[in-house]
């Protein structure tokens, strides 16, 4: 049996922070990073973007070489763990059992499907490299597109399909779209951009069956309606991949639940990414996100943390994401969940949007529309607890207006 | 330690400046710059942090 090192389990953005972090800070022991895809990490924003659009080629996070050269790290991929002993400290990976001294989860999260849609084929979900390539070749000018749920990565699928000569129509079953990444107020706003940009968002849509045999055919509505359809994209939020812990007697809520160091509960053992749930001490309270600046902030501080011999640091956030919608920028830093959500300048139909939300007299949360520099001076107050009137007058002074 | 920013990779997130606003500026056409005269050690993880955390990868420390 090998010494035991440090394991990461998952070749995301937060694996692979965590095993450059953790070859920083001087650790010099086996250092394993186990990925279920053969591709060596890549960037996943640019699979609704660019990798569409312009058919633009996988963008690596790290290459192989590096990894294995550069940071002498015993890359696995292809491999999927199966089980943790956290009383044993070991990792289950096919018939091995792989020892640790220190562990990272960043296993991710996955597209949630809905249940009996997914058997004809022309129904995607997009989260991987091997999806995307999927959705790339199934579009063509004049398709028509059905995207199910107005989320980010339908939002921005249906701008990419739109951009490539689709019909495109987007489905959502709530009365307003993204009410939970920026409330309900903003949620609206946002709706209107896509209106501005020619995209038929239907609100209150409630999906029924998925119709065709083999290829899909149509989709239709609970009040009857029927859409055809060559290409359905079902973007209905993605869930944080636990299975495999079954059995571990790690906590497990929507997410593996960490303290404010991430440390998942036993020993040596910390969570990272999309996949971790975590007490965030900059707003005293648990929360999981699934966004890029926030998965590769965990990962370096869940590696440091695996590896420490002193303390571990704490892992503090003001979560932050963006999302292009053909050339429009949205930008949100902070939580959506707030008293009130305030328009201080413009608005998302003319592309020059600035809203702040308030908790008590505290600014907690600011979403921009092509705004970035604003949004990134209030990142920095939100992480201060600045007050609310101070917010809205950097606001009122940094913010561009269109035309 | 010398920060190199790649000006066709940036676009302007501003993640950097958020997170050390005494190194990083994003300017008015939307691109990073370094705005430290110079970096000492005590700078280093804070350019660290910047450049794990740049969504375009943009940000690379020599030395
Ligand atoms: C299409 C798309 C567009 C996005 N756009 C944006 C954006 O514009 N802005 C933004 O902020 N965020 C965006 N995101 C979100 C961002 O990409 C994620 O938050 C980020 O990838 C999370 O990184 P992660 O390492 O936690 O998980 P992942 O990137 O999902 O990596 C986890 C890896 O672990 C592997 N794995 C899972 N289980 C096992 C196992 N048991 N054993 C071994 N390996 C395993 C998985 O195969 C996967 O490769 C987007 C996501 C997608 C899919």
């Amino acid at each position: 049996m090998s010494t035991a090192g440090l394991v990461v389990v998952g070749a995301g953005l937060a694996g692979v922070r965590a095993v450059e972090a953790a070859r920083r800070t001087g650790f010099a022991g086996p250092v394993t990073l186990l990925g279920s895809e053969s591709d060596a990490p890549y960037d996943r924003p640019p699979l609704s973007k660019k990798f569409l659009t312009e058919s633009a080629a996988l963008k690596y996070l790290r290459t192989a070489d590096s990894l294995r050269d550069e940071l002498d790290v015993d890359l696995r991929l292809g491999e999927t763990a199966t089980a943790v002993d956290p009383a044993t400290r070991t990792v289950t990976v096919g018939d091995q059992e792989l020892p640790y001294a220190g562990l990272v989860i960043a296993t991710g999260s996955t597209a949630r499907l809905l249940p009996g849609m997914h058997g004809p084929a022309g129904v995607h979900t997009l989260r991987s490299h091997a999806d995307a390539v999927a959705l790339r070749s199934a579009i063509r000018p004049g398709s028509r597109v059905v995207v199910i749920g107005a989320g980010f990565i339908g939002s921005e699928f249906a701008c990419s399909a739109l951009h490539l000569g689709a019909h495109v129509t987007v489905l959502e079953a709530a009365d307003v779209p993204l009410v939970r990444a920026v409330g309900p107020a903003m949620g609206e706003a946002l709706g209107g951009l896509h209106v501005r940009h020619g995209i038929d968002v239907r609100c209150g849509a409630l999906v029924e069956a998925v119709i065709g045999r083999d290829t899909v055919e149509a989709v239709r509505l609970a009040d009857g309606q029927v859409l055809p359809a060559d290409v359905v994209l079902v973007g209905v939020g993605a869930a944080p991949v636990t299975d495999w812990l079954r059995g571990s007697g790690l906590t497990i809520e929507d997410g593996v639940v960490c303290d404010a160091t991430l440390n998942a509960g036993a020993p040596g053992v910390y969570a990272a990414g999309d996949v971790a749930r975590w007490h965030n001490p900059t707003f005293d309270r648990s929360m999981r996100l699934e966004h890029w600046t926030s998965a590769a902030e965990q990962g370096a501080v869940a590696g440091r943390n695996a590896v420490a011999t002193g303390g571990p640091e704490t892992c503090d956030v003001v979560p932050y994401f963006w999302s292009d919608w053909v050339s429009d920028r949205i930008q949100f830093v902070g939580v959506p969940e707030s008293d009130e959500a305030v328009t201080v300048v413009g608005s998302a139909e003319t592309g020059d949007l600035l809203a702040l939300y308030r908790t008590g007299d505290r600014v907690t949360g600011a979403l921009g529309v092509n705004q970035r520099r604003a949004v990134l001076r209030l990142r920095l107050m939100i992480g201060q607890r600045a007050d609310w009137q101070a917010a809205v007058e950097l606001a009122r002074s940094t913010t561009v207006r269109s035309r | 330690m010398e920060v190199r920013i790649d000006a066709a990779a940036c676009v302007g997130h501003g993640v950097c400046e958020a997170l050390a606003p005494h190194i990083f500026e994003v300017d008015d056409d939307g691109k990073a710059q370094v705005v430290a005269p110079s970096l000492d050690e005590a700078d280093r993880s804070d350019v660290e942090n910047a450049v794990n955390q740049c969504p375009e990868q943009a940000l690379r420390l020599l030395g």
